[in-house]
């Protein structure tokens, strides 16, 4: 499974960050000094909500594959799930800062 | 998928951790049932033992009816006496923090720092997989932390402001992975259960007590058969006091066990052990 990062990417958040430096009443604004922090915050919930998925089914395939659980899986026909996985330039840390 | 050596041996070792500590604190709960029960029978035992003080033919140590009666005798006070303090105790998070003097973040804080404690409270309930809880902070100037509510559904998360204050974002996130871990392993419940349990066990040596004084202060009686209730309550007393120092010992044996297991919790929950790591050393004042 492929999870696909949000056009808003680096490039665009830096012009923002680069225009902003030429204007200093922006670069003050409230809500320009929090963006980091939502941006930073952002990211880790993307990926944050991706271990839990990947720890819950690592869980379910070990146990699934451990006695008890194994006999009940293998009577019913328990898939082995699959873990979401997302290339390592997407799941870069999305380096944002105010020179 | 290609992860290095030592990132796979962080992560088996975290893991590791958390089912010793799971284990082991398995192992202190029936050690702790077990304690009740022996206490039963030793409080069993005192009633044949002072039939014989008393009788000049040799008593039987195993006395069915006498069973009978003690047993669920002691079951009840300590059971009666254990729910009532749970009762006591089982408020929602919410009304502990409030008790705590915590003030509620709103959602729509403005502060850069109460803004930032809720992205990374919301942060770590998606990686712990538990609802967002109501987020609390204290007027103190150092360094702690709570997690409160006697269920999961109820939790809330407190910090003081000095972690907002001190502490770095990687280590305020360690802080709050670590409360989580408390919610999500229903940590306080079980707390509140062996601290019942302990109050169940103290409310044995407060009847005992009782029983000491009101039968050696009454005038009508058969002496001997007086003398028999005081030593009773007095043995009474004394197995209270001595279970619950050991149900003490045993309830601090347990809450190491889960700090451990909320510690090895934050590195699963962050994948980061210098956030939890770089906030224990500025609390213990290494940093």
């Amino acid at each position: 499974v492929k999870l696909r990062r949000h056009p808003l990417s680096n490039s665009s958040a830096r012009r923002l960050f680069a225009l902003s430096e030429a204007y200093p009443d922006l670069k003050a604004n409230q809500n320009m000094l929090a963006l980091p922090e939502e941006l930073t915050s952002t990211e880790n919930k993307i990926g944050f909500a991706r271990q839990a998925f990947n720890d819950a089914a690592t869980d379910y395939n070990i146990r699934r594959e451990v006695f008890p659980a194994s006999a009940v899986a293998g009577m019913f026909g328990f898939k082995e799930a699959a873990l979401l996985e997302t290339a390592e330039t997407e799941r870069a840390a999305h380096k944002v800062s105010f020179p | 998928l290609h992860a290095p050596k030592a990132v796979l041996s962080i992560a088996t070792s975290f893991f590791q951790q958390q089912d010793s500590a799971r284990r082991k604190t398995f192992q202190l709960v029936v050690y702790f049932v077990l304690a009740v029960l022996i206490l039963i029978a030793m409080v069993y035992g005192l009633l044949p033992a002072l039939g014989m003080h008393n009788a000049a033919e040799p008593v039987s140590w195993w006395q069915p009816e006498l069973f009978l009666l003690a047993a669920p005798g002691v079951g009840l006070v300590v059971g009666g006496a254990s729910a009532f303090k749970v009762a006591q105790l089982a408020f929602g998070g919410q009304a502990v923090a409030l008790m705590m003097g915590g003030e509620e973040v709103p959602g729509t804080t403005t502060d850069a720092r109460q803004k930032r404690l809720l992205n990374v409270v919301e942060e770590m309930a998606l990686a712990a997989g538990v609802p967002v809880p109501p987020v609390y902070v204290l007027q103190e100037p150092g360094i702690n932390a709570f997690a409160a509510g006697y269920a999961p559904g109820d939790a809330v998360v407190a910090v003081s402001q000095g972690c907002l204050n001190y502490l770095t974002r990687d280590e305020l996130q360690g802080v709050v992975a670590h409360e989580f871990s408390h919610i999500l392993n229903g940590d306080m419940r079980l707390n509140i259960r062996l601290i019942g349990l302990i109050s169940g066990i103290m409310a044995l040596s407060i009847i005992g007590r009782i029983l000491m004084l009101t039968s050696r202060g009454r005038s009508s009686g058969r002496s001997e058969s007086r003398g028999g209730l005081v030593l009773l309550g007095l043995g009474v007393f004394v197995l209270g006091l001595v279970g619950a120092f050991f149900g003490r010992l045993i309830m601090a044996a347990v809450s190491r066990q889960r700090e451990y297991l909320a510690d090895a919790s934050a590195v699963q929950f962050t994948r980061n052990s210098d956030g939890i790591g770089g906030a224990l050393k500025k609390i213990g004042g290494l940093a």
